[in-house]
This record gives C-alpha cells, structure tokens and sequence, in this order.
C-alpha cells in the first residue's frame, strides 16, 4: 500500500483548508482593518458628539477653560493626534501638531452651533485622527483575527482528519485485513466492525458477504460440473485410450486428426511416425487396397451409414500379413450436421488376422490334400469347370493329363505308408516343378494324380509338357531311410480344344488314353484321339 | 365639595397657560440706561454670559426671578427654547471656570421693578401686566 488513505485526506482536507485560510485570512485581514479604520472614525465621531455641548458652549462663550477641558479630554484618547477649537470670533484654542503635511480628507470637524440659537455657526471643533496607531491597531486586529481563523480552520481540517481516521479508515481497514484472508468458495464470511453494523460500511461488509456466499455458490456449482466432467471425460478417455481396437479420426482428405494407442499398435510404431511427419493421406499408406477405401469412403458419405470391409495393412516384411476388419462412420453431431462445418470420418479398425488366417487354413484344409498339399478332387473339378467355362468363351485351351502311377503299390506294401507318403510328397513336387501359376495340380485319390494347363495349348506344346511330367516321375525317389525306388508314370491326355469342354467327358476320354498306356506296358502319355 | 374643589382645580390647570401665553414677557431698564431697544441676541448675550456689557459699554446686571417662578419658566422659553433645569446646567458647568455668574435672583416682580428703578446697570424681565412707568421696556420677548 503505497498510499495510505487518512493520510491523503489529511493532506487534501489540510490543502483545503490552508486555502481556504490564506483566502479567508487575505478578506478577513482587509474587512477587519477596514472595519478598525471605521470604527476609528466612528469612535472619534462619536467622541466628538459627546464634547458637542460642552465645546459648544466654550465657543459660545470664548470660555478658554471649557475649551480646555473639551480639547484635553480628546487628546487623551489614542486615536487623536491633534485637536482644535476655533470660534467664529477668532478664539482659537489647539492641543498637538496639525502639520502641514496631513491630508485634508483625514480630518474629522464637527460644525458647532449657538447653544441658544440653533442654526447659528459659531464655530468648529476639528480632530487629526492619529493615523499612525489606527494603522497599527488596525493591523493588529485584522492580525489577531487571521490567526484566530487560520488557526480554527486548521484545528477544524485536523479534527475531521482525525475522525475520518477512526470513523472511516480505521473500521475500513479492518474489513481489508478480513477480506485479504477470505478464500474464494470458502466458509469464512468477514465480520462488520462494531459500531459500523447499521451503516454504510456495515453494508458493504453485508453486499461484500452476499457476494462471497454468490461466489461460493458457483464455484461449488463449477467445481461439482467439472468433477462430473472430468469423471466422464476420464471414462471416456479411457475406452478410448484402452479400447482393444484402433479408433482414428479422418478428414476428407484422409488426414489423420487424432488415434488411439491401439490404433498405433496396430499400424505400427514405425508407420504411424511416418503419417504423423507427412500429413498426408495416411490410408494408402496403412491399408494395401486403396480403391476399396476410396469407394468405403464414399459410400458412408453418400449413403450417411457405416461401411465396414476386411482389409491387409501394409506391412515392412512381405510374409506378415495382417488382416483388420474397418468401419467407417461419418461423425455427425446430434443435429445432423458435419461437425465444425467439415466432413470428419472416424474409423475403427480391429485386428482380424488370426480369424482370417484360419478362415484361410479352413478353406485350404477343404479345398487340398492333406498330405500332399495338391487340391482334392472336389477343389480341381471346380477349378477346371470354371476353367473349362472360360476356355469356351475365347480361345483357349485347357488340357487334361490324367496320371496314374505305376509302380506305387509295391513300395507302400514293402516299405509301409510311410514311404509312400513320402512318394506321394516327392511326386506332388516334381508335378509343381514344370507347371505355371494358373495350371491346376491335384491328388484325386490313393496314387492317381490331375494336372490341368490352361492356355494356348497345341497338341506339341501338350506333348512337350506330358514329355516333361513323365520325365520327372521316371526318376529314382531315395527315401530317408536310403532307400532308391522308381515308380513311374502312365498320363492320359485329353484336350477342350478337341474333346469338347464338358468335365466328365473330358475325364472319361483322359481315363481312356490312359488306359490304353497302361495296356501299351505302362511308363508312357497317350492323347485321346 | 370635593366635586367643587375638583373643578376649580381643573379651572386652573386649564386657564393658567392660556394666561402665560397670552401675557407678554418684556425686558426692563433703568429709565435713564441709554440703550433704548435690545434684539433677541443681545438678551440672550447678557442673559447666558456670553456678554457682560450693554452694546453701549455700560456694564450689564441681569436680574432673575426664582427658579420656580413660572414667569421665569417662560422667559428662558422664549428666549432661547431651554427648560430651567437646562438653563440650571449650563449655569452649573460654567460656575466652576470663575469667568461667568448667573444672574442674580429676586424673589418677586415687587423687588425687580424696585431694583431696577434703583440701579442703572440693571436689566430684568417681567411679565406685561405688572409693568409700571418708572422702567424702560427695551425688548418684548413673544
């Protein structure tokens, strides 16, 4: 506090007051000597009207004795410095110096007149007042009473500073002190000081309690609010924080706005560092099949609904696949509105990898061999039926080579299942090693074997291929055991291009071709004719 | 009787002013005085003190009547508008100063008429009514 209040207005009611004193002092100190030089000239007056009579009849009678008495008398009092009584006669009798220098006007004369005959001049009294001691008498006066004032007012501004300090700013400071310890929102109401209950302070203390009872009020309000708030956003937080499934948020352009940690477990460490340097469109760079997102986008915009898909992420190492289900929801507010006036997608994604990867182990177990790995039969009349359908459309050609091995029998029953399963292994990989992607290979029972190629296909380039597989199968198979078997092929062929494309014909001609190897002493290919 | 009584009080009372004013109050001299007429200024010169001569030189002996006397009462009326107890003062306050006298007091117009048939110097009043031959008017005071 850099001010203290009592003592300002001490200061400003003490200015106040010398002011008004100097003021004051300066028109008192001019009326009361003015009015002492008044009353000088009153007094003499009446001084002279008291001897009128008695110099009346001094001149009256030239009585120098009277006069004497008269002009004696005057000269007593302080304010006469001379006095004269003249007769119209030539009797004259003075006291003091008139000398020549005095002003005329300052005179006081009083005219006198015949005691006897009213109206009659018979001569004329006249005073020189002591103009010198009036001054001084004046002076002091006018003196005595500027200090009596000055005096009084200052007295008067020292009281009221005194009182404006006990009445005021004493009971002031106090209701300071109690309010500076006051918490807001807390129990403690301060006091009104004694003596001040019913005034204006005591109401200021009042309004101030009113006011802090207000406060208290709201900041309890506010505080109960932001708990629940909090309480909420906590919960709310920590589905989001530790939900199992990834949630993001998206903008139009595919910017990624916020996610969740599992969000970034589920991407990856490494990419979810690289879409937060780019800022770009971070869903080519987590899901592999970006058309499928683009029309997943659009779809929930256009038709205001979720769209959910299984989608592969992007992963560093090629062999890792990893599978997610992803829905897409347009975040609209209650209203229906887009959110902060710009289209906002939030997406959840969850990881479905170990269920696709066994959806996949599933369809695989009922489309393939168990031992082999080959499709079954089942899985390859499918596949070239559905290859078959093709072919008829356009110009391809789908071959058949029906395969039966020759010697198998014999090994399984020397040397046990084992071995043959092995055989059967060994001869399932040398089939794979001369067909393309889209040839078709399959187990369709015990040792009989379906190989379908799919394409251009002549009856040379089927003979080469044939020539190949027989080749392949007339080499020795060692078993771990060190065993060296030889077991050899017979392959029936039968061709869309010239058997028509209906499977089981095609199968029949196939079966038939090779049927004839095997009567021709085995060990060879034979198309149909 | 108290009613008559009563009434010739009130006769009196009533009738004795009218009986002053319509009297005439006159100034006297010794016959053989060479002043023959006064003005108002001069009677009240010799009278007040203010002058102790008669305009001609001859030295002046104003003559009063008795304080109580309501001729007296009138005269100092007339002359100069003053009661006798003014006239007492102004006498009173010169007295001690030695320089003036009042005049000299006789008790009845008796004694003045003779006095001033006796003294030249002297100089009275009296009323109209009681003047004789032996004396000279020199002023009739209205």
């Amino acid at each position: 506090m850099k001010h203290h209040l009592h003592i300002r207005i001490g200061v400003t009611v003490a200015m106040i007051a010398l002011i008004v004193a100097v003021v004051t002092s300066f028109f008192s100190y001019r009326f009361t000597h003015s009015q002492t030089l008044n009353n000088a000239k009153q007094t003499l007056s009446q001084l002279l009207s008291t001897v009128q009579r008695t110099a009346s009849i001094a001149v009256f009678l030239d009585n120098k004795e009277i006069a004497d008495e008269v002009i004696t008398g005057l000269s007593n009092n302080d304010f006469v410095q001379a006095v004269s009584l003249t007769s119209v006669t030539g009797f004259k009798v003075t006291h003091g110096t008139f000398s020549e220098n005095n002003n005329r006007s300052d005179l006081v004369t009083l005219q006198l007149e015949s005691p006897f005959n009213p109206g009659e001049k018979i001569g004329e009294l006249t005073i020189l007042p002591n103009i010198k001691v009036i001054g001084q008498k004046a002076r002091k006066n006018a003196l005595i009473g500027v200090v009596v004032l000055a005096g009084f007012i200052l007295l008067v501004a020292f009281i009221i500073t005194q009182v404006v300090q006990v009445m005021f700013i004493f009971p002031l400071g106090q209701v300071a002190t109690s309010l500076n310890t006051v918490l807001p929102g807390g129990d403690v109401f301060i006091p009104a000081p004694d003596k001040h209950k019913e005034d204006e302070i005591g109401n200021l203390v009042k309004y101030i309690n009113n006011l802090l009872g207000m406060v208290k009020q709201e900041l309890d309000t506010e505080r109960r609010l932001r708990e629940e708030i909090q309480g909420l956003e906590k919960r709310f937080r920590m589905i989001f924080e530790r939900a199992g499934i990834g949630i993001f948020l998206i903008d139009q352009q595919g910017r990624l706005i916020m996610a969740n940690p599992s969000f970034k477990r589920l991407i990856g460490p490494d990419l979810y560092e690289k879409i937060e340097l780019h800022k770009d469109n971070c869903l080519d760079r987590i899901f592999k099949d970006a058309d499928s997102i683009a029309g997943m986008l659009k779809e929930a915009i256009l038709k205001n609904t979720s769209v959910s898909s299984d989608l592969l992420l992007h992963t560093t190492d090629e062999n890792d696949v990893r599978w997610v289900n992803c829905l897409f929801t347009r975040v609209l507010d209650e209203s229906g509105e887009a959110l902060l006036g710009e289209t906002l997608m939030q997406g959840i994604i969850n990881d479905i990898t170990d269920r696709k990867l066994r959806e996949q182990l599933i369809s695989f177990q009922a489309e393939h061999d168990p031992l082999t790995q080959l499709l079954n039969r089942r899985a390859a009349e499918q596949k070239v039926i559905a290859a078959l359908k093709k072919a008829g459309d356009g110009d391809y050609c789908v071959a058949l080579f029906l395969i039966d091995l020759d010697k198998f029998k014999p090994v399984n029953d020397t040397y046990g299942h084992d071995a043959g399963d092995k055989v059967l292994v060994e001869v399932a990989r040398r089939l794979l090693l001369n067909l393309r992607h889209a040839d078709i290979a399959a187990r369709l029972g015990g040792d009989e074997f379906l190989v379908a190629t799919i394409g251009k296909s002549t009856r040379a380039g089927t003979t080469l291929v044939a020539g190949k597989l027989l080749q392949n199968l007339r080499e020795d198979i060692t078993l771990p055991e060190g065993v060296v078997v030889n077991i050899g092929a017979s392959i029936g062929i039968s061709l869309s291009t010239i058997h028509g494309t209906d499977l089981a014909e095609l199968l029949a001609k196939a079966d038939r071709a090779m049927y004839q190897v095997k009567m021709a002493g085995r060990n060879g290919f034979c198309i149909h004719e | 009787m108290k009613i008559a009584h009563s009434f010739i009080l009130l006769a009196v009372i009533l009738l004795a002013p009218a009986r002053v004013v319509t009297a005439e109050t006159v100034i006297i001299v010794h016959p053989d005085n060479p002043v023959t007429s006064l003005n108002r200024e001069q009677v009240v010169d010799i009278y007040m003190g203010r002058k102790l001569n008669f305009p001609g030189g001859n030295t002046a002996l104003p003559i009063d009547l008795p304080p109580d006397s309501e001729v007296r009462s009138d005269f100092y009326r007339k002359l100069v508008d003053k009661s006798i107890a003014q006239i007492n003062a102004y006498w009173a306050r010169l007295l001690f100063t030695g320089r003036a006298t009042p005049p000299r007091v006789l008790s009845s117009d008796t004694s003045i008429l003779k006095s001033v048939r006796e003294n030249r110097d002297a100089i009275a009043y009296i009323a109209s009514e009681n003047l004789d031959a032996k004396v000279k008017v020199v002023y009739r005071l209205k």
